[in-house]
């Protein structure tokens, strides 16, 4: 299948005439046709003449020219309907791009769809969606995993060949492990955020998902740079990230935060997050073990400054101009309003909201602390195999908790690389994250990539599997 | 943060602030869900944060400003902008009547 290259042997292949963007289109509809009925990974498919006949007008200026992928559904798109997975905005066709989709049209790249999620964001694992659940590839009874798993489970049973994710305390990197995804979550202001819907704006972060480390570094270095229309963007330089994959890893020191892999991390996991350190290890670097005393509050900072600032944006939402009334929101949305506006109301606002940024900046201190002694902490994304469907919705706190190891780092700012490191003995795949510095992308991508070299985990898909029951397309 | 728990008035005021209309039933299930999510969020009290600023945001960044021009390319047609409205009426959005009669 064309669509197991990588971008830059598709580019290749594009630029040699051994097959043609079309091609590549077509593989994507069909096994869209095959498979996502089932998944329900799309809110919005692009219809086929329409985008036949844009790569048929596509110059090859960039690796990513006629290169199909898709957009998480949080990302607005002149004349594409835009909803966040929300029916609150199920009729809103956008009047303007995003720059993270402005910049890949730019580059000639394809859009195909628009992709399920958590509605507006709020979830881990796409079933708080107006538009059904996302499935997951590997096991149709289990949750792709979120609030990006429309984007995950995509590009795990090949339906395109990249896609761009939002994470704000784990979304591209929780569907990422569980569907068998290289996916990143940049620097806070790396990518801009112009025309993404937010949720959390001192969170966001737009990033790229894809097959491999290598894919996401020339995605990133597409879609990275300050952009006038977002404020918070930064003028940080924006390195080739493709062409600082190469270096060895001898010199670099892993730091295991102990606090991570303690009670409440599933065996198998643990065993498979800590064999990436041991193999990179082989192939040079160091392991030091240490402490991250406060990691524990980590999901109380998240969770009430997440609420805080979705509440004051979604406060916003008043119907007139777009959109239905706030009457669609769902439980999960009006829980975040609610716990938001009430850690914001006067009399709790010292109490809950300011206490949260005082421990915040306790511990944007300890991961600077933890990062003087290594280059990267590695740690799990998840502490659990992808549940069942239904299993996470029952109860709040057990779906807030699920999110413990990924809402760590977005307070923070840091970016986190999600790597696939392996499956379960039932055949679910398992990621791991390496957290480096602020603007470390480039090292976290040099890393990966090195880890990458050493393993073919992260190019399995679950096509290969064969006649899988849980993918026989719907009849 | 010393009490934790939120009464069904408490979320009835909440709801009411952010315009969220809850029927009574749910604000009975949203009462008990918030207040075990606000028990969790108490273990920020063991933490000491005296004297500690707070972080509001953390791109190291301040006075991030522009030129003061029209930027002609984030401008819509009157057609463009009330294209997605619900209801609009010779060229206004419309919307219910804040003041009385």
């Amino acid at each position: 299948m064309l669509l197991d290259k990588s971008i830059s042997e598709l580019a290749a292949g594009l630029r040699q005439s051994e097959f043609t963007s079309v091609d590549l289109l077509n593989e994507c509809y069909d096994n869209i046709a095959k498979y996502n009925g089932n998944i329900n990974a799309f809110v919005t498919i692009l219809p086929l003449e329409f985008t036949v006949k844009k790569a048929k007008s596509i110059k090859l200026t960039s690796p990513l020219s006629g290169i199909p992928f898709v957009l998480k559904d949080c990302y607005v798109t002149e004349g594409v309907k835009t909803t966040s997975a929300s029916n609150v905005l199920n009729n809103f066709i956008p009047p303007y791009n995003a720059t993270v989709y402005q910049k890949l049209l730019n580059a000639g790249a394809i859009l195909i769809g628009k992709m399920n999620m958590d509605a507006w964001g709020h979830g881990g694992s796409s079933e708080n969606t107006d538009f059904g659940p996302v499935k997951n590839p590997w096991d149709t009874s289990r949750v792709a995993g979120g609030s990006s798993g429309g984007p995950a489970a995509a590009l795990s049973a090949r339906m395109a060949v990249f896609a761009i994710g939002e994470d704000t305390g784990g979304s591209i990197r929780n569907p990422a492990a569980w569907c068998n995804i290289t996916g990143l979550k940049v620097t806070y202001g790396r990518v801009s955020r112009y025309g993404s819907i937010a949720y959390a704006s001192s969170f966001d972060s737009v990033g790229p998902m894809a097959k491999s480390v290598e894919d996401c570094a020339v995605i990133l270095e597409t879609i990275a740079g300050v952009d006038p229309y977002d404020a918070t963007s930064s003028p940080t330089a924006v390195p080739l990230y493709s062409t600082l994959l190469d270096k060895k890893v001898t010199d670099i020191t892993i730091g295991i935060p102990d606090e991570f892999y303690q009670e409440g991390l599933d065996l198998e996991i643990k065993s498979a997050v800590l064999k990436v350190a041991t193999d990179l290890q082989k192939a040079g670097a160091q392991i030091k073990n240490l402490s991250m005393p406060l990691f524990d509050y980590g999901l109380a900072i998240y969770y009430l400054i997440g609420p805080s600032e979705t509440s004051s944006n979604l406060a916003r939402y008043d119907g007139i101009r777009f959109g239905h009334s706030r009457e669609f929101f769902t439980d999960e949305t009006i829980r975040r309003i609610l716990i938001g506006t009430y850690a914001l109301s006067a009399g709790y606002y010292e109490a809950y909201y300011k206490k949260a940024q005082q421990v915040r900046t306790l511990f944007i201190e300890e991961y600077k602390k933890a990062l003087s002694q290594c280059d990267v902490l590695l740690q799990p994304i998840t502490p659990t195999p992808p549940p069942k469907i239904g299993e996470l919705m029952n109860d709040p706190l057990q779906n807030f908790l699920a999110d413990i190891y990924t809402t760590s780092q977005n307070p923070v700012g840091v970016p986190s690389l999600a790597l696939p490191c392996g499956f379960t003995k039932s055949g679910l795949p398992i990621g791991a994250q390496i957290v480096g510095p602020m603007f470390s992308e480039d090292l976290l991508l040099n890393i990966g990539h090195q880890y990458q070299q050493l393993t073919d985990s992260h190019l399995k898909s679950p096509l290969s599997k064969g006649d899988l029951e849980g993918l026989k397309p719907k009849q | 943060m010393s009490s934790t728990v939120i009464s069904e008035a408490d979320v009835l005021k909440v709801a009411k602030l952010a315009h969220i209309n809850l029927s009574p039933e749910k604000i009975t299930v949203f009462a008990k869900q918030l207040e075990s999510i606000l028990e969790h969020f108490a273990k920020l009290n063991q933490v000491d944060v005296t004297n500690i600023a707070p972080t509001y945001q953390v791109t190291g960044q301040k006075n991030i400003l522009r030129e003061d021009f029209i930027d002609t390319k984030r401008m819509f047609t009157q057609a463009q902008s009330l294209a997605n409205a619900p209801q609009s009426k010779n060229g206004f959005f419309v919307t219910k009547s804040i003041s009385k009669k």
